[in-house]
């Protein structure tokens, strides 16, 4: 166990894997709004409503899955509800995001001490938490298997959402109509899109996944609500979405490189010299050069585009005498 | 439409207001148990909201002691985080209570308070880290590099991997009192042994990373893990379930959290510093300035000393029939150590021979 590398095992990918899970969900929902041109802030209080419903569902159910299924729902719910107040009252996106994320964190304490009495965070024996599954075959593949196989099925569920969303956004009219409403609304719409539909729906989505994110927290990898779990995951999930310029492959890997970080710097402690507190900036940094990184390349892209643009009105001009003589 | 707008948002904006003063700084307020007018007051300021199963919990403790057994009549103020501790401060100040007590407040702007208000007289359950006190203040300090040393004694004598590790909520003295006396403890006991240690950087609600701190360490061949890193450490308990291995409980007795997989429970009694000023207040001897505690006047201390056996009728067979020895063997230092015989390696003073030696390890 001596050196830097000995950190680089198939325990940290699983790890990474863990950890990238709820940023990737709602990183997902994330980039399926900005698609439909619905800048979605909310996805902390989604988050943490998911953590908060799933566990409560899995314990007065007694099934942990069910628990999920409440998480998705009631995360759509509030996507729904966000849906209607913006399309119906025109009520400002951010402003709506800003109210729930502070309504939520406090509603969740409030009503468990409601429940139970008085306490921070809360947990019951009787909640299992979800199994893990190892996948059959694809488990005995040597070194593929152990970090293919070995999750929850919320891990896989997240893969798969990952394929889904690629194939609906970029392979079916539904998801190009989404785009175009995200593109320009109110040209999608006299061409007869349904753009107010459309947000819906990714606003719909959006909550779902980002609740179902909040559920893995307290009972996929956990088995126990605490105060504001989401901890701040919704926002990375919102840096997320944009460092893989809200596409689902971009978003996939922008959430493993957010989750691989985090482990990173958990299991580097022990190997290196490093003062632990630098160490734990490690992700934050990461967070700031991206940033910078995407910042950077918009501006490279614009300027691009302006150089584009300056070389075909030259060309045109260079035309232009050509033709007169004519 | 205009007008909607505006109404939907009130709302809201209502709504979440209330809820933030239901949700966080309900003040909990206990009955008194003796009726007599003109009663001494006091209030405990939380740094957090109640219910964190360790130290804010134990403080909550000592004012239900004091309600019940002085008569006195204390509130509970919860705060959400550091952003409102100076308000509330300034609010319990406002109520002309007896005696304030900020809890894990920041040191120089409860200093600067007690300062402003010399006729108030003020009281810290936790340390405060200053080189003087104003008269007003008491600061209680608990040490507990003694009592870990002998979790590190018990986790040196039940670890078969010998490796063993620590997840620290951070990297600074008051945290490393634990850690150091830890490390030394297992050392005395294992001389081969190896300890680990992550730190959570002062991360101290996050059972997420605790638990994927406590599964790294795991991974690195550690069987036992002292968790000193509050909410956080919940995730390291449940690490130790989920891999069906064991863990340390810190602050308050946490042997049930995880039954059969937390070992033994590092007590810091925040419940008698918290009774003691109130105490001390009630008898007309308060006097400002540093208290430090420890083991050895019963302010820190192990959960078994209380009876706790939770994991001795729970735990796995091979490890519970060594407990009476290792009890034995507890004693043994507690004896020497209260005697003055063994000196445990303190994080405030790291630069004595034997913990720089130790540190290098």
């Amino acid at each position: 166990m001596e050196g830097l590398f000995s950190v680089f095992t198939v325990e940290l990918l699983n790890s990474g894997i863990r950890l990238a899970t709820p940023i990737l969900l709602a990183a997902l929902g994330g980039a399926i709004c900005n698609q439909a041109g619905v800048l979605n802030l909310a996805l902390e209080s989604k988050m943490l409503l998911g953590a908060f419903v799933g566990i409560l569902a899995a314990y007065y159910l007694g099934n942990s899955y069910g628990g999920l299924l409440v998480a998705m729902v009631a995360g759509g719910l509030l996507g729904l509800l966000f849906a209607f107040l913006y399309h119906k009252y025109k009520v400002d996106l951010v402003i709506l995001a800003i109210a729930f994320n502070l309504i939520i964190v406090e509603l969740t304490v409030f009503v468990m001490r409601a429940l139970f009495g008085n306490v921070g965070s809360w947990s019951d024996p009787s909640i299992v938490r979800i199994p893990d599954i190892e996948i059959p075959f694809i488990k005995d593949i040597p070194l593929l298997g152990p970090i293919l196989s070995g999750y929850n099925i919320i891990v896989y569920f997240s893969w798969f959402a990952v394929i889904v969303m690629f194939i609906y956004l970029y392979r079916m009219p539904g998801g190009r109509h989404l785009r175009a409403v995200g593109e320009n609304k109110s040209a999608a719409e006299t061409v007869g899109i349904n753009a107010i539909l459309l947000q819906t729906l990714a606003l719909v989505v959006s909550g779902a996944l980002a609740a179902l994110g909040g559920a893995f927290l307290s009972i996929g990898h956990l088995k126990l609500f605490t105060r504001n779990m989401s901890n701040g995951r919704g926002w990375i999930a919102i840096a997320a979405a944009m460092f893989g310029v809200n596409h689902p492959v971009g978003v996939f890997l922008a959430s493993l490189f957010f989750g691989f970080a985090d482990a990173f710097s958990v299991r580097v402690q022990n190997v290196t010299e490093l003062p632990p507190n630098l160490v734990k900036l490690l992700p934050n940094v990461a967070t700031l050069l991206v940033l910078i990184i995407i910042a950077l390349r918009t501006k490279v892209a614009l300027s691009m585009a302006r150089r584009r643009f300056r070389a075909q009105l030259r060309a045109e001009e260079a035309a232009k005498p050509a033709e007169e003589p004519v | 439409m205009k007008k909607n707008l505006l109404y939907v948002l009130s709302i809201l904006v209502i709504a979440s207001v209330v809820l933030t003063a239901c949700g966080g700084a309900a003040p909990a307020t206990q009955a008194p148990a003796t009726e007599a007018a003109a009663q001494f007051t006091c209030a405990l300021i939380t740094p957090n909201p109640l219910g964190d199963r360790s130290f804010i919990d134990a403080s909550a403790r000592g004012i239900a002691r004091a309600n019940e057994e002085l008569p006195v009549k204390c509130d509970i103020i919860e705060t959400n985080g550091v952003a409102e501790h100076e308000t509330a401060l300034r609010g319990a100040i406002a109520q002309d209570y007896d005696l304030i007590l900020g809890l894990a407040m920041d040191a120089e702007m409860f200093v600067g308070l007690a300062e402003e208000f010399p006729d108030q007289k003020f009281a810290s359950p936790s340390e405060i880290f200053l080189e003087t006190l104003p008269e007003n203040l008491v600061a209680y300090q608990i040490d507990v590099h003694e009592s870990s040393f002998l979790v590190g004694v018990i986790v040196g004598s039940l670890t078969k991997t010998k490796t063993v590790g620590a997840v620290v909520g951070g990297d600074a003295p008051a945290l490393n009192q634990f850690y150091y006396g830890y490390k030394q403890g297992v050392l005395e006991v294992c001389p081969d042994c190896q300890v680990l240690v992550s730190y959570l950087g002062f991360d101290f609600s996050n059972p997420t990373l605790g638990l994927e701190t406590a599964l790294g360490l795991y991974d690195q061949g550690a069987d036992i893990i002292y968790q000193v890193a509050g909410r956080s450490g919940e995730g390291v308990l449940e690490a130790a379930a989920q891999r069906d291995l064991y863990a340390i409980g810190v602050d308050s007795n946490q042997d049930d959290i995880q039954p059969g997989h937390v070992i033994v429970s590092s007590l810091k009694k925040v419940e008698a510093t918290t009774f003691d000023p109130i105490k001390m207040v009630v008898d007309g001897a308060f006097a400002g300035g540093f208290q430090r505690r420890g083991m050895k006047e019963g302010f820190a201390g192990l959960s078994w000393d209380e009876g706790s056996t939770t994991f001795e009728t729970q735990g796995p067979a091979d490890m519970t029939a060594k407990i009476p020895e290792i009890k034995t063997l507890v004693e043994e230092y507690r004896a020497k150590i209260l005697s003055g015989e063994y000196k445990v390696c303190d994080a405030f003073v790291p630069e004595t021979p034997e913990c720089v030696e130790l540190l290098a390890k």
